[in-house]
């Protein structure tokens, strides 16, 4: 006699069964042999669910059985997209799915999210609001993130300090997260870098629900020489928080896009925070000894 | 023509038919930017009645732009066969949508009726249905086109592999195509966008593409989507290519941003067809998106829906292979959310295929819109219900080039399963003969797996 314990267990075996046979790829009905179905995941003892975010794509590899394991890896190697990830029928295995979902919502999160008011605090910042009422006015009407509130015109006016070379600003751009992870470490070498080429400058501006174009306003207003603006780029399932540098000479509103010398991907997969710290108080000396930036600067 | 009404006592008046237009499009945070949206729901519906009560001639008379003025007006005025326009000149907007519902109208039916309309009677039209209605009238109408392989027929989908790598890196690209193929996907096409903008640089990428098509013998046609006249200078210089791409939107003006004109159109067309390799009558292929007018200040106060529309009219000049638009890339300040992408590409799809040529949606978001692939999944599903020949997916839907979200590669197979659409055949065939797919269309045992093209 079966009892209802060794049922339950052999039921449990054949579920098992198929569904390991269907994610190694050999379709229902046949019977593989253990040693062809893949391991069962190490499960420690921790209390903790693996991170799954701790793997980058190109290590990320899910096929049981494929034709060519090494030159699969060798390709992965190319391309940071979403290669060798397998499926359960024709539906993506679980951990990819879940994999996506936590890169979204970090992406995600780095959008609508503001920057940690305590941390503007502890660099110092001045913060500045823009006339966006809220995250989604901002997103939806990207013109209220390049128009300073009333009071925020009046604390730049306050906080200005004439003839000065760099003035620098921060804002949030698309990525709030791309300001929390890079400020700190960017800082203090770009402070140190125009401090040894001799370039005056002075406490930085945080700008929140603010785009590339409110540093033109703030230039206006303080007419320093050169405008810095740090601005958090739009997140890529990849990159949540990289940081964009747009450097003018004399910025006026309205201007020109062209008038702006850009240097992207800032974060630490991409040009590091310390490294970009440097170039570009190297960059704003150039602006400020041939008087333009931008395009025009490029052509000399 | 009557450009008031009263809604429960209240009157609303406009000024004239593009206030109308603005006013009665579905709510899109594009036209709320530009300043031309409806403020209340109310004044959005009463311009829709508005809207259905003008004649089929108001609306030819009144076109969005003036004709003088602008080329993409005279492309779609001049293209009007006069003798089913004299047919139907006299009906209402209501008039011509209750048309398209009957039993009696088929596809070749609405087909030729379409052959008498203007972009801003389709644009009008559309924003008097409902969802279901533009899946119902689409979904009658075949538009097939021919490539290498042909598109469009009833029951047959294609989809566009997007290799796209952040730097080119022929590896990388090759790897995404495997990756791509061994999903069953590419046959609309193996596109690329390159990150260079060089004849150099997208010569060599054709060749790359066109020896690998040769090699495998696979049944799909191939495209690098650099500027037209990079592809044509590329041409010139003996590239191998099957088609011509170009981004094009719905205003002279618009287009002159984007570099283009029409006389380079036309030039392009011209030479396409004696030195395309694809050999096929339908070589141009074009991208379109909501919104791009207004990004470039070339709108000219016309709202979004319509300038898209137009840009389907100016597209139809070339009959082009199959036209994409890509309706949530163009960012939250003209299609803001998942509610207005999913009407947005429904309208774009119902839009296109009025317009006479396969049309296609890629069905995307950014990373700054309040959306998830849960919408793209439910849009992809109302468009394959829609019988919309062309789609477009990435591996896991992640271009990371672009740095946005479409459809998955896992997500195309699972759309066949469930609509009962089947890929173009003989690629279904090639499929079959790399062992990718059963004789049913179903999965085998190797299909996700890349590394089959390493051989």
């Amino acid at each position: 006699m079966i009892n209802e314990a060794t049922l339950k267990e052999s039921i449990r075996d054949i579920i098992k069964n198929v569904i390991q046979e269907e994610l190694s790829g050999t379709g229902a009905g046949t019977i593989k042999s253990q040693s062809q179905v893949p391991a069962i995941e190490h499960r420690d003892d921790t209390g903790f669910v693996d991170d799954i975010t701790l793997a980058t794509m190109k290590e990320t590899f899910y096929i049981p059985d494929p034709y060519d394991r090494e030159g699969y890896m060798k390709m992965k190697e190319f391309t940071s997209g979403r290669l060798g990830i397998w499926r359960a029928g024709p539906r993506p295995l679980t951990k990819a799915y879940l994999r996506f979902l936590a890169d979204h919502s970090a992406a995600q999160n780095a959008v609508w999210s503001d920057v940690d008011a305590e941390l503007v605090k502890e660099l110092g910042f001045i913060p500045l609001s823009t006339i966006a009422v809220d995250k989604a006015e901002y997103i939806k009407n990207p013109n209220t993130g390049k128009k300073l509130a009333d009071e925020a015109v009046e604390t730049v006016k306050k906080n200005t300090v004439k003839n000065l070379n760099v003035q620098i600003v921060f804002a949030d751009g698309l990525s709030s997260r791309a300001i929390e992870k890079n400020a700190a470490d960017f800082l203090p070498a770009f402070e140190q870098g125009l401090k040894s080429l001799g370039l005056s400058f002075s406490t930085p501006f945080f700008v929140n629900n603010g785009r590339v174009a409110i540093g033109d306003e703030i230039g206006e207003i303080t007419d320093a020489d050169v405008i810095a603006v740090f601005c958090g780029e739009r997140p890529g399932l990849n990159s949540t928080g990289s940081m964009g540098a747009y450097i003018t000479y004399k910025p006026t509103m309205g201007m020109e896009e062209a008038r702006r010398t850009v240097i992207s991907n800032i974060h630490d997969q991409g040009t590091a925070p310390v490294e970009a710290g440097a170039q570009i108080a190297e960059l704003c000396q150039t602006m400020i000894k041939h008087k333009m930036s931008g395009v025009d600067l490029k052509l000399i | 023509m009557k450009l008031k009404t009263v809604l429960f006592g209240k009157t609303y008046q406009f000024k004239n038919v593009n206030e109308v237009q603005a006013k009665a499009s579905e709510q899109k945070s594009g036209d709320q930017l530009a300043g031309l949206a409806a403020t209340s729901t109310e004044e959005r519906a009463a311009a829709k009645i508005v809207l259905a009560d003008m004649l089929l001639s108001d609306i030819r008379n009144n076109p969005a732009v003036p004709y003088e003025l602008d080329d993409v007006t005279r492309v779609i005025q001049d293209q009007v066969n006069e003798a089913v326009y004299r047919e139907i000149k006299n009906w209402t907007v209501g008039d011509l949508r209750d048309f398209m519902m009957l039993y009696s109208s088929t596809g070749p039916i609405i087909q030729r009726i379409a052959t008498g309309l203007t972009s801003e009677m389709i644009a009008a039209v559309t924003k008097i249905m409902s969802n279901m209605d533009l899946i119902y009238v689409a979904k009658k109408i075949d538009n097939v086109a021919t490539c290498v392989t042909t598109i469009g027929q009833r029951g047959i989908a294609a989809n566009r592999a997007l290799p796209n790598h952040q730097t080119d890196d022929i590896d990388g690209i090759f790897a995404e195509l495997y990756e791509a193929l061994a999903y069953g996907v590419g046959d609309a096409m193996l596109g690329l966008n390159p990150v260079q903008d060089t004849v150099e640089s997208t010569s060599f990428l054709l060749h790359k593409l066109y020896d690998f098509r040769m090699k495998w013998e696979i049944p799909t046609q191939n495209c690098v989507l650099s500027h037209i006249t990079t592809q044509m200078a590329a041409l010139r210089k003996g590239a191998p290519l099957d088609m011509i791409f170009q981004s094009i939107a719905g205003t002279q003006k618009a287009n002159e941003s984007f570099g283009v004109t029409t006389t380079m159109l036309d030039d392009a067309y011209d030479l396409g067809k004696r030195e395309c390799v694809s050999g096929g009558k339908n070589i141009m292929y074009f991208e379109t998106g909501e919104g791009s007018e207004l990004s470039a200040d070339a709108h000219l106060g016309v709202d979004m829906l319509t300038l898209e529309a137009r840009t389907y009219g100016y597209a139809r000049r070339y009959d082009p292979f199959y036209v994409m638009s890509v309706v949530g890339f163009i960012g939250p300040e003209y299609i803001y959310d998942s509610v207005q992408q999913l009407r947005a590409g429904l309208e774009e799809h119902f839009m296109g295929t009025l317009s006479l040529f396969p049309m296609g949606v890629d069905v995307c978001y950014t990373n700054h819109m309040p959306a998830s692939q849960n919408d793209s999944e439910n849009l992809a599903l109302l468009l394959a219900h829609a019988g919309m020949p062309a789609f477009v997916t990435a591996p896991m839907g992640d271009d990371i080039m672009l740095n946005y979200q479409l459809l998955g590669n896992h997500d195309w197979q699972t759309l066949l399963e469930l609509s009962g659409l089947k890929r173009v055949p003989e690629f279904e065939k090639w499929l079959q003969k790399m062992e990718i797919l059963d004789d049913h269309g179903m999965f085998t045992a190797k299909a996700g797996d890349a590394s089959i093209f390493l051989k």
